[in-house]
């Protein structure tokens, strides 16, 4: 108390004597260049003298400095300092500009944050404001290009489709491979949510509501998440408000969406040109063929085109409302938004509405709590199917012939025989009369609260909650032949996904002089449950009505499943000086998947890191201003096994007379566990140039052991396979990230890029009992994802006749299935990444995206049905009419046409056909993509100014604007591990939006 | 300040040891869907439920549901493709090497099952007779599965091709542990032949006339003795064949009798059929809504106005009915691809929504099996009876008593090719003789040496399991 008022006294006595001094008075107000918002609290120095104060709540100050004052300083956590020299004026207006470099500082780690600097282990991270505004659905579609090493595939165009995310390979075969997602500290379910339209979990989280997403690629980082990490972690930390004026931010945005990538096929007169004469190779005579296939001379032949008649441009409107503020008690982020997009497909279409409040409240000096809560409502209607079926919009309608009509002569869809069809169903009837409806209500809510038991010492108590509610339609109304013998057919499946975690952990931190120790200590609870009831009834009394109640009751169903897991987990962080860095991490978990002879395990990591650049010999280079060179190893687990995988089971087997049967459906092993990841990596983080060129590189390898593996059990037994931990697969890589400012001129014209690339190599190591292969899915020494085919040898150009390479690479006709298929290529890519760009001149602002990935293969299955020479009956890409063998010598990779029936082999035996399976079909799916492109315009502030606003900007944004490939499919960033067929591909989206910040 | 201390410092103890210690207990989650192995065969209610799965399995459409009925019949000349049959059957047509019957991953699982069935029914407690009639109608199936993937994979005793006397595995025990699920080779095939006869022999004493309310929708007495005729008709048992079929008809439910011309047609629309020894019942609430226009054999083998019309009649049938036969005018006409073809009635959908039961076993097969067994040994008499007592009730004159040796036999034949028609029996009564087998006009004859004659077994299992040896040819 003494030395308090001492220091008063003298602090009174600097005050008085500067007043004494000659002074002036210099008032201004700071706020932040990006967002035009209030800045408290920054530091405003006089340069070089001791005269000091900080802004207040409204970014305003006012001091009072010698009259001799040249330079004021201008200093914010965040924000690059800036100087200011004082004219005449006696006020001073400071737009602080953000340094990205500095606000990555503080990373967000599991269960705390910790200074990127003292991060011994991998991680990236994509910021809020990279993502603001993109016309996505869900957040994990803008990790792609933007993070290295974290591989993202799109599985479905559907908007808020589900997505693959892969941090680092793959490196499960049986088992899970998706990361760990964490809203706010809640851990969530990921996959798919509907069973009526692709639907993404993650798509309950509004993009536009989150603050930064950063993702733990090594052991060490992850850790501390011990069974569950072994896939990386993505963390995801949603936006807080800031002490301060409230910022009002609203956005609208609207726009197209449309289709790009579809096969070309054939019109009625091109089928009957092609097919006619193939049926007559087949010995078909030419006028039943003409009678089949229509007469081939005939130009003014009716023509259909299926897909042109269920796709459209579709629509997107986004708008988006938050509040944002706080004082130094309380802070708040208050969100709204609302999602409406019409897709590629007839019909399809996406809506969702997003509320979220996030408050942090310190109740004392020793308290405080916290509560982030969301709700999702979301209704997606599905195209209404993707794949290799009758009912894909981007299958069926490339197979149909184009001389039948949609319609026939009296305005009935054209139905049964008469469609000439595989399967006696009128797709564009379908689309437009079937439901296939997906409804969710979503939380992902949580409620925490810290305790300052010292200044060195806190324990926070958390709890948090993911909850699905979903609700899936799907009608099949009578008046669709297919479906008219059961009198339609309507069912309703309602689904309850409960996931809740909670944990208590201990945070500790004390410096003891150069000394600084860390210390967390915590335990965790988490458990799920899947439940889902299903009610199917038939037999309407006519196709308007569709709900339950009008129908017979065919069936019900249930479903549950759900596991429980439990963790203590502790981490010691150590460092020196700044300079050097040792953590360590250890995490003991149990979960109920696992077998009851191996239900917990030891997981951990450790971490080093030296700071060069904090050494005295890079003090004052020009050039080093950061250099970080950081190693770590650590063992993790992989937990995505399926919840009841370890268990000797009987289920459902079939009724028959009335009565349910039971039968064995799975053997059980005590014994199987998690898979276990073990990661080395080795990685600097550089700063060059007052941090003009920064960026990471790492090198890693990982090594999964114990995997899941189905081992195949001879089937006579009874059972394809059984589950065991066997099997290792590799994974190593090299990721390199670079950021640069490559132009920053005083006339205001800025070029920024964000260079990121990913090498990548996986391989498997060992398998079951020794063996060198499964089947012919898995080869010691090969990737995961190999493609296992014949090898295509050409069209034998003396006759038109497909050939295939036999085992020793000698042409045959005959494959034999042992010993002729071979391994042609993976599906991995060798790399992949992105390049980002931002040039700014003032107000304007172009940001564009390329990703890319390259060296990956892929089986298009949809050329073996729509490219293979009128084989088969289906449409068929027009090339081939141009292409085909019709004379001797002709060299061609379309072979001479032949319907029905295998060209014959040289002993007048049949060869094979020409749809086998082969290299014939395998293409190269590299490609550049240019992902997004916006162009923005702020107007200036003294506009905006002039309409009481903080800020306006307009903009427009282009997704999948333009895509470089040789890929002949309609996609080529299929999701691995898929052949081609009737993928709903990427859709093109332009918007125009306005943002407006109060 | 210190007393803080120690007291956040106990609390975080406690709740983490509670925490750690709570959980052993805490980590149980029973699933609810299914049962625990232990559980599921500890009383007869449950070990009778796997007795459902067994005929489920069997209804399966890659069994007798579809395939083990239609593939028969255009592997051969029965049937063949219609101009439009979307990719179904065209590769049976021209047998392309794989387009064959795939039994072996359907029905070794539906074998296992019976094995759990018969390993366990007399350990659990309840009637004897209940038991009886539980174990009598696993060993049916066993039989019945046996010998249809032994039909599908292997040749008949004494008509292998280069002696490749190599049947199929045989599992007797269930597999409740991976130990269990050893490499096993091919048994020799007179080895399967035997343990089919077996268990059919053992079926026929175990099982009542008709299973309590089951009539003939689940395996009976007169069942076992029709499947083991048919068995040792495959092996050119005849005076087995002739007695075992003697004692179907002497067992045969109440409610089975030989149509007569008059009711022919309807027969096959009566529930159960009017002849069905052995018969598949079909509910609505065992199919997807798809599964009938997609799978049926209403909508594959019929022309409707939404079914999928894949396969038709041959010529080649169609010529084998003698004038005045009924069966004849159980087909109906349609045009497909510029011309006119026939298709069966057989399978008319009279259960509504594309539903038809499907009969195994009917009593005419029965008869056809006496009256080619008495044949082949020369009684002619009781052979020509036999085969009399069918004709006349398809319309047909009776057999002239000149009709002896070979031309008996092929009036026989000819009996069987016209009744028994898309039930799965042409393929394997041409290949059981040994004999070419006939396409229709445009597709050449398939040698009975050709490789082709024989499924392949699944690739994944020759690759697995060292001991097994993959047919000829694949």
């Amino acid at each position: 108390m003494k030395r308090k008022l001492l220091a008063f006294l003298l602090l009174g006595f600097f005050a008085f004597s500067n007043a004494i001094a000659q002074n002036k008075t210099i008032t201004g107000r700071v706020v932040g260049a990006d967002d035009g918002l209030p800045l408290p609290g920054v530091s405003v120095r006089v340069k070089g003298g001791a005269v000091g104060t900080s802004t207040n709540v409204d970014g305003n100050f006012s001091l009072s400095v010698p009259l001799d004052s040249k330079v004021l300083t201008f200093t914010y956590i965040g924000y690059l300092t800036q100087s200011i020299t004082l004219g005449s004026a006696g006020s001073v207006n400071v737009r602080l500009v953000s340094d990205s470099q500095q606000i990555a500082e503080v990373v967000v780690t599991g269960y705390g944050v910790a200074q990127k600097r003292d991060l011994g282990s991998a991680s990236v991270r994509v910021t809020g404001k990279q993502i603001e505004n993109l016309p996505i659905q869900s957040f994990d579609r803008a990790l792609q290009g933007r993070a290295a090493g974290v591989q993202v595939t799109s599985q479905s165009g559907q908007p808020g489709g589900a997505i693959n995310v892969r941090v680092r390979g793959v490196g499960s075969i049986n088992a899970g491979n998706d990361p760990l997602y964490i809203v706010d500290g809640v851990q969530i379910k990921t996959g798919g949510i509907s069973g009526q339209a692709s639907s993404n979990t993650l798509g309950s989280i509004n993009p536009n509501d989150i603050d930064n997403i950063e993702v733990l690629k090594d052991a060490a980082a992850s850790a501390i998440y011990g069974a569950a990490a072994a896939n990386g972690v993505v963390l995801i930390t949603t936006k807080k408000g800031k002490n301060g004026a409230t910022a009002v931010n609203f956005s609208a945005q609207q726009g197209v969406i449309q289709n790009v990538s579809r096969y070309d096929v054939m019109n009625a007169q091109q089928y009957a040109q092609f097919k006619v004469p193939g049926a007559v190779n087949a010995g078909t005579s030419e006028s039943s063929a003409t009678a089949f296939f229509g007469n081939p001379a005939n130009s003014t032949a009716p023509s259909t085109n299926w897909f042109d008649a269920v796709t459209r441009e579709g629509q997107s409107r986004i708008y988006d409302l938050s509040f944002a503020g706080g004082d130094s008690k309380t802070n708040f982020f208050i969100s709204g938004s609302y999602t409406d997009q019409n897709a590629q497909v007839i019909e399809s279409f996406y809506k969702r509405g997003t509320f979220r409040g996030n408050v942090g409240h310190k109740v004392n000096d020793k308290l405080s709590v916290n509560a982030n809560i969301s709700l999702t409502a979301s209704k997606v209607f599905g195209s209404i199917a993707d794949g290799a079926s009758v009912n894909s919009p981007f299958y069926y309608p490339f197979t149909l012939r184009p001389d039948v009509p949609i319609y026939q002569a009296d305005g009935t869809y054209t139905q049964g025989a008469d469609l000439k069809a595989s399967f006696p169903y009128n797709i564009v009837q379908g689309a437009k009369e079937e439901v296939r409806l997906g409804n969710a209500l979503q939380t992902v809510s949580n409620f925490s609260a810290t305790y300052k038991v010292t200044p060195s010492l806190s324990i926070t108590g958390f709890s948090g909650i993911d909850f699905v509610d979903t609700r899936d339609d799907n009608q099949r109304p009578a008046s669709i032949p297919a479906f008219a013998a059961n009198g339609g057919t309507s069912s309703v499946v309602n689904t309850r996904n409960l996931d809740w975690n909670s944990n208590v952990a201990a945070n500790w931190n004390k410096k003891f002089g150069f000394h600084t120790l860390a210390a967390l200590v915590g335990g965790e609870y988490k458990e799920q449950n899947v439940e889902s009831a299903s009610a199917t009834g038939q037999a309407f009394p006519n196709p308007f009505f569709r709900s339950l109640q009008n129908a017979t009751p065919l069936s019900i169903a249930g479903f549950f499943t759900g596991y429980k897991k439990a963790g203590l987990f502790s981490k010691l962080n150590y460092d020196f000086k700044e300079k050097y860095y040792l953590s360590g991490t250890m995490r003991y978990d149990g979960s109920s998947r696992f077998g009851a002879e191996k239900r917990y395990g030891l997981f951990g990591g450790i971490s080093g890191t030296w700071r060069i650049s904090g050494e005295d010999f890079l003090a004052d280079n020009k050039v080093i201003s950061d250099l970080k060179l950081r190693a770590s190893y650590g063992v993790v687990g992989n937990d995505q096994i399926s919840d009841f995988a370890s268990r000797a089971l009987f289920g459902a087997g079939g009724s028959y007379l009335g009565s349910n049967g039971i039968r064995p459906t799975q053997l059980g092993n005590a014994n199987l566990s998690w898979e276990q990841a073990a990661t080395t990596n080795v990685g600097v983080d550089y700063g060059f140039l007052g941090n003009r060129i920064t960026g990471s590189i790492d090198v890693y390898r990982r090594i999964n052991s114990n995997l899941l593996l189905s081992r195949p059990l001879v089937s006579d037994s009874g059972f394809g396979s059984i589950n065991e931990n066997i099997g290792k697969v590799q994974n190593e890589g090299i990721e390199f990230g670079l950021n640069t400012i490559n132009l920053d001129t005083k006339s205001g014209f800025k070029w920024s890029s964000d260079f990121n690339i990913s090498f990548q190599r996986n391989k498997v190591l060992e398998l079951i009992g020794g063996q060198d292969r499964i089947g012919t899915s898995y080869f010691v020494g090969q990737p995961i994802d190999i493609i296992f085919t014949y090898g295509w040898a050409g069209v034998n150009p003396a006759d038109g006749r497909p050939m295939w390479y036999d085992v020793n690479g000698h042409y045959t006709y005959n494959l034999v299935a042992a010993t002729d298929p071979k391994i042609q290529g993976t599906r991995y890519p060798k790399f992949f990444g992105g390049f980002n760009n931002t040039v700014s001149y003032k107000n304007l602002s172009l940001d564009f995206l390329f990703q890319y990935q390259y060296g990956n293969k892929s089986f298009v299955s949809m050329y073996q049905t729509i490219w293979n020479s009128g084989y088969t009956d289906d449409n068929q890409i027009v090339s081939q009419i141009a292409e085909q063998w019709l004379a001797p010598g002709q060299i061609t990779a379309v072979p001479r046409a032949l319907r029905n029936t295998p060209h014959l082999n040289n002993s007048g035996a049949l060869s094979n056909a020409i749809t086998t399976g082969s290299t014939r079909y395998l293409f190269d799916a590299s490609y550049i993509r240019l992902k997004n492109i916006t162009l923005s315009y702020n107007l200036p502030a003294s506009i905006a100014s002039k309409v009481k606003l903080r800020n306006i900007r307009v903009f427009a944004t282009g997704i999948n604007v333009l895509t470089f490939t040789k890929y002949p499919g309609l996609d080529p960033e299929a999701p691995i591990g898929v052949n081609e067929i009737g993928n709903n591909p990427q859709a093109r989206t332009y918007t125009g939006g306005l943002q407006i910040g109060l | 300040m210190k007393i803080m201390y120690k007291k956040i410092l106990a609390v975080s103890v406690v709740t983490l040891v509670l925490a750690g210690t709570s959980c052993k207990d805490t980590l149980d989650v029973q699933p609810k869907q299914s049962l625990a192995a232990s559980a599921a065969l500890t009383d007869f209610a449950s070990v009778n439920a796997i007795s459902v799965s067994l005929y489920s399995r069997a209804q399966s459409f890659s069994y007798y549901g579809q395939r083990m009925l239609i593939a028969p019949e255009v592997l051969a000349d029965n049937y063949t493709i219609t101009a439009n049959s979307g990719g179904r059957y065209v590769s049976e047509r021209i047998n392309a090497p794989n387009a064959h019957l795939d039994l072996w991953g359907t029905l070794y699982p539906a074998i296992n099952e019976a094995n759990f069935i018969i390993a366990n029914v007399d350990k659990v407690s309840a009637a004897q007779a209940d038991k009886d009639a539980l174990k009598g109608q696993a060993l049916f199936m066993r039989a019945m599965f046996n010998h249809d993937m032994l039909k599908t994979y292997s040749y008949e005793p004494g008509l292998e091709v280069n002696g490749f006397g190599e049947g199929i595995v045989l599992r007797t025990l269930p597999t409740d542990d991976v130990t269990k699920a050893d490499f096993k080779p091919r048994a020799k095939i007179a080895d399967v032949y035997a343990l089919i006869e077996t268990d059919l022999k053992q079926a026929a004493t175990l099982l009542p006339v008709t299973v309590t309310g089951a009539g003939v929708f689940r395996a009976s007495k007169g069942a076992a003795f029709a499947l083991l005729s048919r068995v040792y008709l495959f092996q050119r048992k005849w005076a087995e064949a002739e007695q075992a079929a003697s004692d179907a008809i002497t067992n045969k439910q109440p409610s089975t009798s030989l149509a007569t011309a008059s009711t022919y047609i309807a027969s096959f629309a009566s529930v159960p059929g009017r002849e069905s020894m052995f018969e598949l019942d079909y509910r609505t609430e065992q199919w997807t809504t798809v599964d009938g226009i997609n799978n049926s054999m209403n909508s594959l083998t019929q022309k409707t106005t939404g079914g999928v019309f894949a396969v038709r009649a041959t010529t080649e049938l169609l010529n084998s009915f003698e004038t005045g036969d009924v069966r004849r005018t159980a087909f109906d006409q349609t045009l497909d691809g510029g011309s006119m073809v026939s298709y069966s009635l057989k399978f008319p959908a009279h259960k509504g929504n594309y539903f038809n039961n499907i009969p195994v076993i009917r009593l005419s097969e029965v008869y056809l099996i006496r009256a080619e067994a008495r044949a082949q040994q020369a009684k002619n008499t009781l052979a020509q009876d036999d085969l009399t007592t069918l004709r006349t009730n398809r319309g047909l004159a009776a057999v002239p008593a000149a009709t002896t040796g070979t031309a008996l036999l092929d009036l026989i034949f000819n009996e069987r090719r016209v009744e028994l028609h898309l039930e799965g029996h042409r393929f394997f009564d041409l290949k059981r003789r040994g004999l070419n087998i006939s396409k229709p006009a445009g597709v050449p004859t398939l040698l009975y040496t050709d490789f082709k004659l024989l499924a392949p077994l699944p690739a994944a299992q020759v690759s697995l399991n060292p001991l097994i040896k993959q047919n000829p040819g694949y």
